[in-house]
């Protein structure tokens, strides 16, 4: 049984796959769909089995059925022969060599896509292959005479207005069944599925419908032209699946759909005059076009990772967006104990223009001067002298360290940046750190430091009016290079701390380091096994949670249903986020702890944000996320969190809806967790 | 109004000379008639003489002033309140509420910290002498315990058996960091390769967790780089023991043992110029930890100080009672604070003021206390012009080690107050009567006086 799945499972997914979607579900709905022309079904099954085992039989692992153009291209191709012919043993021969020809076909195009454009190959494949196959088999007399099958009208009516009627068609038309009951079933599979994707259907069929029909003047002909279903793919691939979906994503379905039309048209001229259907040819042109040149310019909203649904990737980008707003340059604060921002990006004095984005840090006192008596003397001014602490790993690329340190209130204007080191980061970028005492240096060019490395002290060289430390982040090596933005990562503010952020003018901050005792309790190995029990009232179950690899390197926690990625970075420990089944207790975690500083400091605050999975009604969720995909502020889930004391996390959780749930994490004194608490959900650890 | 009449001696006069000290001993008479503001006169007036007085503002500016040096040079820092130099509790709650977490070496002061709020993992117990009952507090309360001796790894391990549990402790340590008197008595020896065997001991067991390092090299040190020995020591052996026995050492105590700004007897410069800045022993320890620490590994240095932050936010006012001239022509005055309430006068030269001006030339001069006892002497040397009585003598500083090392003998103990940061006067601690002190004495029926008034 468990065989079978592992087989049968990714057949199914091929078939949701050209809908963009990973339903097994949804897979069997389309799978007994085709069927209703048992040739089409069979056409169809049969290339893609043999694509299957074609891949298997070359070696190819499991984990490539995860890109799902190996499968629908030889799917689709299947069905367009399916279409063609009746079944018959010359022809299932025929439908076979059809899916492994395709398969290479794919993986050799995506090879040249992916290297030469960056892009998904798509469904070109299937257009080449079904085009060659098609006019190849007009040479094939037999299979010709044998084979070819008329079709019959539909079996079922509804009678529907004509645009309708065209929708359903064109829906249907996806899968080489152009009648309107397919495509109620095909509108009802993208209805369970995603409601962006059916959102984005309706939008790209009428609009691309609508145009041609103004383009051509028959609105008849505009709404029976089955090659329609085009606009739809446009619209869904480019609204909801390249990019993330928001309102400028539908403008570009919109606008896409729209290139689609001539394109269809114009391409219909030649492939018509051989007698052949313009297949997929302007989804896939137009979608292409659109996607290299935002590709290319690097636009923002590109979809790095599509997870399956664009609900899914939507949660996901919001919540990422929201919860990691990493820059790739993330740094420590360059010192130790609290300092107090003077000026910021942008600040009021010196950071402007191409050095608008620096820091400068003081020392203040409880009134917020910087000096102790009357700061006539350097010595007065509490930076003075303060060790200055490498904020990255890197290699020291350049030092100056003899320059006197001016009375307070002077300023060397020749050399503006003072006694400095200059440090490459191996993230792609070079750190500055200036105003340096004199002869207070400690490193050298061409040593290595890590976080944390005494490089010298802070004093008053160069153009500083009174002891600072001035820091930023530049691009090129040499002294004046423009600066570039970067993020302070773990830090205190008061009792609030930041895993990452750029503080604000007079705020005062203090680094974290992380606190060895929790790190080696919360740095989860490999296989370690912890075991609980699950009380929701009265039902008490078990649960085990081990800790596994991914093949990119990240860690989850597994109950075997579900995965909870984790990790420990910006001295905090991390659920990055939850996968599979949502009914597993070890969402819990995520959602009652999303992140924990890995501070021993009773009373410390933080907040983190949830996805809108974490909302425990499913038609709450789907309506969020649909509304979000519009306004993507539309709402979210804010956490707040609070170490209640050096082992316990409590957590108020407050969902858009304004419900909130309480939760408590307590961590175990030797590994792992001790007790969680979500609601009236109680998760105990058995020893 | 008459003069006094005081019968003529003739002593040397040095009025008006230099001396290597600095400054003539005209300049040496010091007036203060108020404490953080609030009239000395009127402290006693209400609070009667002796009267101890601490300064909230002295005690947290003190203890920040630390907390800065340490905090600024090195980014994983505890404070540990040394409960020893002064327990009382509006004193320990500043400074918990400054954020210092509470060291105690009995299961009296654990009791002491336990009862004012403090929970158990914000104690570190150290001591010689831990009876087993209170290891057995300590360890289900989750304080860190620093073992002192073998004896103690046994009981503790009594202990993680009776408990089920495994303590997570540390180990103290005595070395040489090339100072006298080394202080050898307490823990274990870092170069005999006694303390190398402690560990192996507590590897062995297998039922503690060691995770800290604990040392203490003395009291009252005035070489900072004594510290960065110290510190470079544990470091080293902390490294040692995480490669030989997988603990992983989370945290090194360097203890306390730094100076105020007292005059040791013995030491002939004043404490300005002879101890040095809270930084340069900030500086000494952080630079060295930097530096022989490896990269990324910030094991948390937890400081126990407690006279450097306390004893300068502590005042003693006493009154004079009488005057005599000794036959060796030498000025003595008896006063009503005596040793029994100041134990640290056996050890320092205090710091005395006048609560009002008094003319005269200042010569050197005996504080005698009230103990009807020849060791009751305050000062054997102080320069004071001519003192009429019930003038106010302000001795400071006294914040460490005399509230808690005083006792009862003879006389009652004083009231202590505390000017709060906005200048409110408070009683933290009432004057004895007699029935503080025979609460606990029984006297057997067949004893009782049959005197009758």
């Amino acid at each position: 049984m468990e065989r079978l799945k592992v087989y049968f499972l990714p057949i199914l997914r091929s078939y949701s796959a050209v809908l963009f979607n990973s339903s097994f579900s949804g897979g069997g709905a389309l799978l007994l769909l085709t069927f209703l022309n048992p040739n089409l079904g069979l056409g169809g099954l049969v290339a893609v089995i043999s694509a299957y085992l074609f891949a298997r039989l070359i070696g190819f692992k499991r984990e490539f059925l995860r890109l799902d153009y190996y499968i629908y291209n030889p799917l689709l191709v299947g069905l367009s022969l399916g279409y063609l012919f009746k079944v018959s043993l010359l022809s299932l021969l025929f439908f076979a060599v059809a899916g492994v020809m395709t398969f290479l076909l794919t993986y050799a195009l995506s090879s040249l896509f992916s290297y030469y454009l960056k892009l998904p190959v798509l469904s070109v494949p299937f257009v080449i292959g079904s085009s060659l196959l098609y006019l190849a088999s007009v040479k094939f007399s037999n299979l010709f005479a044998i084979n070819l099958y008329p079709h019959r009208a539909p079996t079922f009516s509804f009678n529907l207005p004509l645009p309708l009627e065209g929708y359903l068609k064109s829906l249907g038309a996806i899968f080489f069944v152009p009648d309107s009951f397919a495509g109620f079933v095909i509108f009802l599979v993208l209805l369970m599925v995603s409601r962006i994707l059916l959102f984005l259907s309706l939008l790209g069929y009428f609009s691309g419908a609508l145009f041609q029909a103004f383009l051509t003047g028959s609105t008849y002909q505009a709404f029976t032209d089955t090659s329609a279903f085009n606009y739809i793919l446009t619209s869904m691939a480019v609204g909801g699946v390249f990019l993330i979906p928001s309102l400028r994503s539908y403008k570009f379905a919109l606008l896409s759909s729209l290139i689609a039309v001539p394109l269809s048209a114009g391409a219909k001229v030649f492939w018509e005059s051989y007698g052949l259907p313009v297949f997929a040819i302007p989804f896939n042109v137009s979608t292409h076009m659109l996607l290299y040149v935002l590709i290319a310019i690097s636009y923002y909203s590109v979809v790095k990772i599509y997870k399956g649904t664009p609900e899914r990737t939507l949660d996901y980008y919001l919540t990422y967006q929201r919860r990691f707003p990493f820059t790739g340059r993330e740094l420590l604060p360059p010192f130790s104990g609290k300092w107090t921002v003077w000026q910021s990006f942008n600040g009021r004095w010196t950071h402007k223009g191409p050095w608008r984005y620096a820091l400068d840090f003081v020392i203040t006192d409880e009134e917020g001067k910087t000096y102790k008596g009357e700061g006539l003397y350097l010595t007065d001014y509490y930076a003075f002298g303060k060790p200055v602490l490498s904020p990255v790993d890197g290699e020291v690329v350049s030092v100056v360290s003899n320059l006197p340190d001016n009375p307070p209130g002077k300023a060397d204007k020749e050399n503006n940046w003072g006694n400095y080191v200059l440090i490459y980061d191996r993230r792609g970028f070079y750190v500055l750190l200036c105003h340096f005492k004199q002869n207070s240096i400690r490193v050298k060019p061409g040593e290595h430091v890590v976080k944390g490395t005494l490089l010298g002290q802070c004093g008053n060289s160069g153009y500083s009016p009174q002891p600072h430390i001035h820091l930023h982040v530049q691009l090129l090596p040499h002294l004046g290079a423009p600066t570039a933005p970067f993020n302070l990562a773990s830090y205190l503010s008061g009792d609030f701390f930041y895993d990452c952020g750029v503080p604000r003018e007079g705020q005062e901050i203090e680094p974290v380091y992380p606190d060895k005792y929790l790190f080696n309790r919360l740095n989860l190995l490999i296989d370690q096994e912890m075991e609980f029990t699950v009380a929701e009232g009265k039902k008490e179950l078990p649960l085990k949670l081990k800790v596994k690899m991914a093949p990119d390197g990240t860690f989850y926690l597994t109950d075997g249903a579900a995965k909870l990625y984790f990790g420990i970075g910006n001295s905090t420990f991390y659920f990055y986020y939850f996968e599979g089944d949502i009914s597993s207790p070890l969402k819990y975690f995520f959602f009652a702890a999303p992140k924990i500083p890995l501070i021993n400091r009773e009373g410390i605050k933080w907040s983190d944000y949830l996805p809108f999975l974490s909302l425990s009604s499913p038609l709450k969720r789907e309506l969020y996320l649909f509304l979000s995909s519009f306004v993507h502020n539309f709402s979210l889930t804010k956490v707040n969190l609070l170490f209640a004391s050096a082992d316990r996390v409590v957590s108020d959780i407050i969902s858009p809806d304004s419900k909130r749930t309480k939760g408590e994490l307590l961590i175990s004194p030797d590994f792992g967790f001790e007790e969680l608490k979500f609601g009236n959900i109680v998760i105990r650890r058995k020893r | 109004m008459k003069k006094p009449y005081e019968k003529p001696v003739i002593f040397k006069l040095k009025t008006g000379f230099m001396n290597k000290f600095g400054g003539g001993s005209y300049f040496l008479k010091k007036v203060r008639s108020e404490i953080e503001g609030i009239s000395v006169d009127e402290l006693v007036k209400e609070f009667g003489s002796p009267l101890f007085v601490f300064s909230e503002r002295k005690l947290r500016q003190k203890f920040r002033e630390l907390k800065n040096a340490f905090t600024l040079r090195y980014p994983n820092v505890e404070f540990s309140w040394s409960y020893k130099t002064n327990y009382l509790d509006a004193i320990c709650a500043i400074l918990h509420d400054e954020g210092e977490t509470a060291e105690v070496v009995s299961e009296f002061e654990y009791e002491k910290a336990r009862r004012l709020g403090v929970p158990g993992n914000k104690i570190i117990y150290n001591g010689p002498y831990k009876p087993l009952d209170s290891l057995r507090v300590a360890v289900r309360e989750g304080a860190r315990i620093n073992v002192d001796h073998f004896e103690e790894i046994a009981d503790l391990e009594q202990v993680a058996d009776e408990l089920g549990a495994k303590p997570r402790i540390g180990i103290r340590l005595n070395m040489d960091t090339g100072i006298q008197p080394q202080w050898s008595r307490f823990g274990f020896n870092l170069e005999s390769g006694q303390a190398i065997d402690a560990v192996k001991r507590i590897a062995a067991g297998g039922k503690l967790e060691l995770v800290g390092l604990h040392c203490h090299i003395g009291t009252f040190i005035l070489e900072p780089r004594a510290y960065e020995q110290e510190v470079k020591k544990m470091v080293e052996f902390a490294y040692r023991i995480e490669e030989e026995f997988g603990f992983k050492i989370e945290y090194l105590d360097i203890g306390g043992g730094f100076p105020s700004k007292n005059r040791l007897r013995g030491i002939y410069l004043p404490p300005d110029v002879a101890v040095p800045s809270v930084d340069e022993f900030a500086e000494g320890v952080c630079n060295a930890l930097l530096s022989s620490l490896r990269p990324g590994d910030y094991p948390k240095l937890i400081l126990e100080s407690g006279r450097a932050i306390v004893d300068e936010a502590g005042y003693l006012i006493t009154t004079v009672h009488a005057a005599k001239r000794m036959p060796n022509g030498r000025k003595a005055y008896v006063v009503d604070a005596g040793v029994n309430i100041l134990f640290t006068a056996f050890w320092y030269h205090f710091n005395v003021e006048l609560d009002r001006e008094v003319n005269g030339p200042a010569e050197p001069c005996i504080l005698y206390g009230p103990l009807c006892m020849n060791i009751d002497v305050v000062d054997d040397m102080v320069q004071l012009p001519p003192l009429p009585r019930g003038t106010r003598l302000i001795l400071s500083p006294v914040g460490a080690y005399n509230v808690t090392q005083w006792m009862q003998f003879i006389r009652y103990r004083p009231n202590v107050v505390l000017i709060g940061e906005n200048g409110e006067v408070e009683l933290i601690r009432e004057a004895e009567d007699l029935s503080d002190i025979v609460r606990r004495e029984r006297l057997p029926e067949r004893l009782e006086l049959k005197w009758k008034d």
